[in-house]
């Protein structure tokens, strides 16, 4: 059992190498590509505004995560697969920009999510690459999945799998999962739930829990 | 102060009386002397509870002395607008009814009263006119009076009240509408520049004293009457017995199969109320009664709250008028209304607490002195002990207290909001209310800030909200600016929590009903289900609503709809004890008791039949793995946080992962491997020493607070459900509770909020110290351990007809994952 139980799992897909991370994010090795999904930054604050009293410490959490990420695999590139942040603007993006800026010498790309709907002015006063989907080598990167000749890699419904023992145990978990034409992406940020999905048959499932990958074939 | 003035005022208040008298002599009736007696306490000023059981005329005790007081103090002719009046009443159905008998007493006595109802079915330009011109009267649910304290003007409005009467209020006590109530009035008695008079009316409960004190408040509890109607009501328990206890069924939805026998005793009755213990049991009851008796359809109906209101209404109505032969319904048909014609009521499954069972017996033979009948189906044998116990109970006056609650932050936390939006409060005047509240006499100076610092920074140690935009200090006054929080807050008013509930409509239109969110998201277009009667194809969600056809097929599921399982009392599982520990001693004199005695003799063969001075464990293996079951016998709830308190201990010995069931009589614990029962037992499984600690430990991994928490954070203004009546959510606001729970603990471990969805847990659930009674009561006991080839009588249930909860575990998640793996692995293997 302990070869697919680590905190990174190597991949093939259509010939490119790829890792996955038990901190929820993907790195594409051929293009140095730091992959993720969904991070609903300031989400805390748009709550706060309706007066509903969420610490934005939530997101500091996330940020930091994604520091660690950033100095573990050195990436060129950052790519966001859409609702980067959760609604208007609030003062959660200045945190947002003031982090950009620290990361010097990588490029930043978003897949525009349902949530993506700060001004475009916003974006463009920062170095954020904006984008409705990305064709790139054998893949295709959207927010919501589609059908395409390439490989989709997608996010949206932060997936996750409900797993069960013998003796009526059980958890749900966030996870990767991927078919033979698609991917899905689990959701980056703390304050988000989980979509449990059905998984199909000949799938791969990579399960997170507690800093640790497992490898399931349903 | 000459005896002269004394006695010129009595002569008036007999004179005054006379009145009442005359108006009941016309209708052909003589008042009870307990109504008179409330009429003279009223008259007099005093403020009381009256204890009185449906039926018996309890409106006219109080509702005669309002107009009474009226005639004396006023010149008839000269009503002016104003509410001098409040009738409070728990239920809506309920509020029109009480309207009509307001009005016809009025009328007949020639007084140009209006009486005005005001309900979440109101329309917006009754509403109007209400404003405009103030009722004298106003019948009111606890809801809607806050709804009246979030409008402007409502000083004035409420001001020239004389009283408040609390209807049903043994069923709002103990609830957070109570709590409402309480603050409600709290907030009527400044407003009022004169003396104001409380008055509860109360079915049968075991704390009336403290029944009055709740609704009274600590400054005038003392001085408040309790009057008592004194009308006996007799009642019969008959059990309905299977002819073969072997074949008979152990559990599941069953039941159904003593219908030959049920059937009878609804063609031998007038009308009939089956009553059921859940939403669920009633959609079944009423497809098996169709089809086991077709020549009921037509004369059947079925009542529950998910039902539309205008079925329900018509269902009612047909009750009124003698068109039904049965109505299959749950609690929602529990209160006041009065169903003459009435005269059976069945109980499917236990009900689970004596004052309650008791109040439906109350509902057939209304006349006073008549006996009331009620037949108890059991949906499985050993329920039947259940009838036994029930009789007892009855016989020897028995009857639960209703615990009110205390400190409720939530409630608090939305009356506070509720007061900044109608015109802002000033803090220091509104403590000095609360304080006269039962609920918050205790509050302390710092739960008092904390809730001050929660609606205006959002709480103290996340003074960073910069943003955060409720209520605001202005000049010591607090109060709203933002004009959305404000309608969000108004919307919002309420401490009655469910699941989100979709509309469900047919494809061609016509509304049904609703159903929860947690069902309809297991379904997939094209499935069948049962609701209302009917057998439903599911074909789309759309705008929140879920979309159906009609469906001919026989088969389907049954929506099930959360909450409505209720735990044993303590006081009826005491009395379940005593009929065991009775049979155990050969006492077989009960029916119930001798029908179930070949049950009871093969678990004294496997097992054993436990006395009260006996705690039974029993340990066995299945292919599911190794099970231990505990028979505490104390109700659902108290088993839930046993047992993960056992589990929590066993698990110190060796790391380990459970599986908890639990039913009203036991609970289990099942693993994948080995448990260590026996060496625990050695090592003191049920030790008082760190017991407090073990507790919490059990209630956050059992989920119960987050369960809880739910409800808190609704009621307190975290959750938003939607704009009543329009598709729209708010934009981007959604998080379920399970996420905010997780946010608080990290982040915000301070919160009252969390604090108090562990406290609930701790009162409302375990009923205080109901748990560490059952404790200090194991402690006491003798235990014994048996080993048992497979489940006996009394496990069976527990494996087959339980509420499971999710697994408490003290091995790493990874561990745990990696078995569930081997495990999904082996079976993809085998199949």
């Amino acid at each position: 059992m302990s070869e697919n139980r680590s905190d990174q799992q190597k991949l093939l897909i259509e010939g490119q190498n790829l890792v996955l991370d038990a901190r929820k994010v993907i790195f594409w090795q051929e293009t140095r590509t730091l992959i993720l999904s969904d991070l609903h930054l300031g989400k805390a604050g748009h709550f706060r505004k309706s007066g509903i009293p969420i610490s934005k410490r939530v997101h500091e959490g996330d940020l930091l995560r994604l520091s660690d990420v950033v100095s573990h695999f050195q990436p060129l590139r950052i790519l966001f697969l859409g609702d980067l942040f959760h609604s208007d603007h609030n003062e959660e993006w200045d945190d947002f920009e003031e982090w950009m800026k620290r990361q010097q010498g990588v490029e930043m790309v978003l897949i525009k999510g349902n949530h993506d709907i700060l001004e475009e002015g916003i974006y463009q006063s920062t170095n954020l690459k904006i984008c409705d989907e990305l064709k790139e080598g054998p893949f295709h990167f959207t927010h919501e999945s589609v059908d395409t000749e390439l490989y989709n890699f997608s996010g949206h419904i932060h997936p996750g799998i409900r797993l069960k023992g013998k003796a009526r145990q059980g958890a749900t978990l966030p996870c990767f999962y991927f078919e033979e034409n698609s991917a899905l992406v689990p959701a980056f940020g703390d304050f988000t739930g989980v979509y449990k999905i059905k998984p199909a048959k000949g799938s791969k499932i990579f399960v997170i829990a507690e800093g640790v990958l497992f490898g399931i074939n349903p | 102060m000459g005896s002269g003035l004394n006695e010129t005022l009595l002569l008036v208040q007999s004179e005054i009386i006379q009145i009442g008298k005359d108006w009941f002599t016309s209708r052909g009736w003589k008042a009870f002397p307990f109504q008179e007696e409330c009429w003279n306490a009223y008259l007099e000023g005093k403020s009381g509870l009256l204890n009185a059981p449906t039926g018996s005329g309890k409106t006219y005790a109080l509702w005669i002395p309002c107009i009474l007081e009226f005639l004396r103090d006023h010149d008839k002719a000269n009503v002016t607008p104003g509410v001098r009046v409040l009738w409070v009443t728990p239920l809506r159905a309920l509020a029109k009814d009480i309207h009509r008998a307001m009005q016809e007493v009025c009328d007949e006595l020639d007084l140009r009263w209006t009486i005005g109802l005001r309900t979440g079915d109101t329309t917006a330009t009754e509403r109007q006119s209400q404003k405009k011109k103030a009722p004298q009267a106003l019948v009111i649910t606890p809801e809607s009076l806050h709804v009246l304290l979030s409008q402007t003007d409502y000083p004035n409005y409420l001001k020239g009240i004389q009283v408040v009467i609390a209807d049903e209020w043994h069923e709002i006590l103990g609830t957070k509408r109570g709590v409402a109530l309480e603050l409600a009035i709290s907030r009527i008695k400044t407003l009022t520049d004169h003396q104001l008079k409380i008055w509860g009316i109360s079915a049968t409960i075991g704390n009336l004293p403290q029944a009055k004190r709740v609704l009274l408040g600590e400054g005038m509890h003392k001085s408040g009457v309790i009057i008592q109607s004194n009308i006996e009501k007799k009642v019969e328990v008959v059990s309905v017995l299977p002819d073969e206890v072997e074949k008979f069924p152990w559990s599941g939805h069953l039941g159904t199969a003593l219908l030959p026998k049920i059937v009878p005793i609804i063609n031998a009755s007038k009308t009939t109320l089956l009553f059921t213990n859940t939403r669920s049991q009633t959609e079944l009851w009423y497809q098996k009664l169709v089809q086991f008796a077709p020549e009921l359809s037509g004369l059947i109906a079925m009542h529950h709250g998910s039902i539309e209101q205008d079925i329900r209404n018509w269902v009612e109505d047909a009750l009124h008028a003698e068109k039904l032969k049965v109505v299959v319904c749950t609690s929602s048909l529990d209160l006041g209304v009065d169903f003459r014609p009435v005269d059976t009521v069945i109980q499917v499954g236990g009900p689970k607490g004596v004052s309650r069972f008791f109040q439906r017996a109350g509902r057939s033979g209304h006349r006073p002195g008549e006996v009331s009948k009620i037949y108890f189906v059991p949906t499985h044998s050993l329920e039947l002990v259940e009838g036994a116990a029930l009789r007892k109970a009855i016989e020897e006056k028995r009857f639960e207290s209703r615990k009110p609650l205390e400190k409720c932050m939530d409630v608090l936390v939305q009356y506070l909001v509720t007061l900044a939006v109608s015109g802002g409060f000033r803090p220091l005047d509104i403590l000095e209310e609360i304080k006269q509240t039962y609920c918050y006499r205790l509050l302390h100076s710092e739960e008092w800030g904390w809730a001050l610092d929660f609606i205006t920074t959002g709480g103290k140690t996340l003074g960073e909200y910069d943003e955060y935009a409720k209520v605001y200090q202005e000049d010591g006054i607090y109060k709203i600016i933002n004009k959305r929080a404000a309608t969000r807050h108004k919307l919002s008013i309420g401490t009655i929590v469910g699941d989100p509930a979709l509309k469900v409509r047919f494809m061609t239109g016509g509304y049904i009903g609703t159903v929860e969110e947690s069902f309809i998201s297991r379904l997939n277009p094209g499935d069948r289900f049962w609701f209302a009667g009917k057998n439903l194809e599911f074909v789309m969600i759309k705008d929140m609503t879920v979309l159906v056809k009609k469906s001919n097929r026989k088969s389907g599921r049954t929506p099930v709809w959360g909450g409505g399982r209720l735990p044993l009392s303590s006081m009826l599982s005491d009395v379940i004890r005593e009929k065991l520990e009775a049979s155990a001693n050969g006492d077989f004199h009960d029916v119930e008791m001798k029908t179930i005695k070949p049950i009871l003799d093969l678990q004294a063969k496997w097992s054993q039949v436990p006395d009260r001075h006996t705690l039974l464990i029993e340990k066995a293996k299945s292919k599911f793995g190794n099970h231990v079951f505990f028979y505490p016998f104390e109700g659902l709830y108290v088993h839930e946080v046993l047992a993960g308190v056992v589990a929590l201990r066993v698990s110190r010995i060796t790391p380990i992962t459970f599986s908890m069931s639990m039913n009203d009589y036991g609970f289990e614990l099942l693993s994948d491997q080995e448990i260590p029962i026996e060496e625990a037992l050695e090592l003191d499984l049920f030790s008082e020493e760190g017991i407090m600690e073990d507790v919490q430990h059990s209630i956050n991994q059992t989920e119960m607070a987050k369960r809880k928490f739910r409800d808190v954070a609704t009621i307190a203004g975290l959750i938003f459900q939607g704009y009543p009546g329009k598709n729209i959510r708010a934009r981007h606001l959604q998080a379920s509770t399970g996420i905010l729970y997780k946010v608080f603990e990290t982040y915000d471990k301070e919160n009252l909020l969390i604090q108090q969805a562990m406290d609930e847990v701790m009162t409302m659930q375990l009923e205080h110290s109901r748990l560490f009674e059952a404790i200090r009561r194991i402690n006491a006991q003798k235990i014994v351990l048996m080993d048992t080839k497979s489940p006996t009588p009394f496990a069976f249930p527990i494996v087959v007809d339980t509420i499971r909860r999710q697994n408490l575990s003290s091995e790493q998640l990874i561990d745990r994952v990696t078995k569930m793996q081997m495990q999904l692995e082996k079976l993809a293997e085998n199949s």
